[in-house]
């Protein structure tokens, strides 16, 4: 699902927090129709300037509601310019919150998120799919920090998890990257 | 009659308390004498435009307009439409057709809901950033009429509210400038920051000022209070000039970019209903 910020509204500059109130319930209300899996996208094509009181109630808090929302959908903003994204990051950081950002040739990436969780993710995009005991090896850290890392990225939306039942019965979570 | 008299150039720039003398609480009958003014810049005119509301039912306001150039300009920038419209009786102004000069002024222009200031955000930064390509210019352009508009509409209390912009080119002063002034009659810094009782004490309203430009400071209960100290520091990557702040009875003068020590706080020699400012930069 595409929220495309720009064409909903027909204005590529964002100043009001008011303005910014009524986008997010709006994208609040179509967070809670997503199925499992799936994801959120809010497209910032087109959008040219945003002022950080705008972008910290609608990306911030959004990003806010999001961690004490599902964990098994995906939400990220997508195709921002620099400085847009410049913006976003300075509101995000006041609120120590972080989000995944698609550019517009596909990459991926985590926007104000700390470096262990930036190159966490990175390594959970490149692997697609795997357990916390992986990734955790790979990482070449304790289960309960992978587990600590994985869980600070399934609240912000950009690695969801899903049960699978092992060969050896029991239960185990697999994990995938937006 | 008593009589609001402004003259010379930037009068309320000088002196912004010269709209609110104690005597025109109980007037009926008022009068503003513009008739010695020389030059206006965004803030007297936002100013003059935001005050003149305040005219009431059972009050009556005459305007005496400069000679010349001046009362065209008035009349250009449509505050003598907005003095009319709040009731003042104003004498007609011949001028000829108006050329569309978008990217150099901003006329006086009444903002009193949310999407009217999304409206013009959308238009105005990228008219005054001019024909330069310059992202980083817009983004500033974009950061202070956005925050000081949202602020205005958010705390002040009172709407509408007024902005004014003006680009001079140096042709007379020597100096290539952009002024974008916001103006309001609502609560004002000093009143708003006091709601938060973390600042409940603060008896100086310079103080609140100089407060309310740091980041993280608000009257509010939410993690916010930055939209000054955003203004200050992207405007600051991108040009020199000054912020200017009148509200209650605190003024302050901030450089862009400069280090603290160079901004200016001092109290105001009477009280100001609510908040004016201007934003000068130098192009």
């Amino acid at each position: 699902m595409i929220f495309n910020l720009a064409q909903e509204t027909g204005r590529s500059a964002f100043a009001t927090r008011a303005s910014a109130i009524e986008l997010r319930n709006s994208i609040t209300s179509l967070l809670a129709t997503l199925q499992d899996s799936e994801t959120l996208e809010i497209s910032l094509e087109g959008v040219e300037a945003l002022t950080i009181s705008f972008a910290d109630e609608f990306v911030a808090k959004l990003a806010l509601e999001r961690r004490f929302g599902s964990t098994d959908t995906f939400f990220l903003l997508s195709n921002s310019t620099e400085e847009v994204l410049e913006t976003i990051e300075i509101a995000l950081e006041r609120r120590s919150l972080f989000v995944a950002h698609r550019a517009s040739n596909g990459d991926l990436r985590l926007i104000a998120a700390p470096a262990h969780l930036k190159s966490t993710f990175q390594l959970a995009i490149e692997m697609r799919e795997f357990t916390a005991r992986q990734l955790a090896d790979r990482l070449e850290i304790k289960l309960p920090a992978a587990n600590n890392r994985i869980k600070q990225l399934a609240e912000a939306g950009v690695v969801i998890r899903r049960r699978q039942i092992p060969l050896h019965g029991g239960r185990e979570y697999l994990y995938s990257a937006a | 009659m008593p009589s609001i008299f402004l003259s010379g150039s930037k009068p309320l720039l000088r002196s912004p308390l010269v709209l609110w003398p104690e005597s025109l609480r109980q007037s009926r009958n008022i009068i503003l004498d513009l008739s010695q003014l020389e030059f206006v810049c965004p803030l007297d005119l936002a100013g003059l435009a935001a005050w003149s509301q305040s005219l009431t039912a059972d009050q009556t306001g005459e305007v005496i307009l400069p000679a010349g150039g001046v009362a065209t300009y008035l009349h250009r920038m449509k505050l003598l439409d907005i003095l009319m419209a709040h009731g003042w009786d104003v004498p007609v102004v011949e001028s000829g057709p108006e050329q569309e000069l978008a990217h150099k002024l901003l006329e006086v222009t009444s903002l009193g809901t949310f999407g009217e200031v999304e409206d013009l955000a959308n238009v105005l930064p990228r008219l005054l950033a001019g024909n330069a390509n310059d992202p980083k210019k817009l983004v500033a352009l974009h950061f202070a009429f956005g925050e000081l508009c949202d602020n205005a509409a958010t705390h002040s209390g009172s709407a509408p509210f007024y902005v004014a912009a003006q680009r001079y080119t140096g042709a007379t002063s020597g100096s290539r400038r952009l002024e974008l002034a916001v103006a309001d009659t609502g609560i004002g810094i000093p009143a708003h920051l006091r709601h938060n009782q973390k600042y409940a004490e603060v008896e100086r309203d310079e103080r609140a000022v100089a407060l309310a430009l740091k980041p993280g400071v608000t009257g509010t209960r939410d993690r916010r209070g930055y939209g000054f100290f955003d203004v200050l520091r992207e405007i600051g990557d991108v040009a020199s000039g000054n912020l200017i702040v009148y509200s209650g009875r605190g003024s302050a003068v901030v450089p862009f970019g400069a280090a603290s020590k160079r901004r200016r706080f001092h109290p105001l020699p009477g009280y100001l209903p609510g908040t004016l400012i201007q934003v000068e930069l130098a192009e």
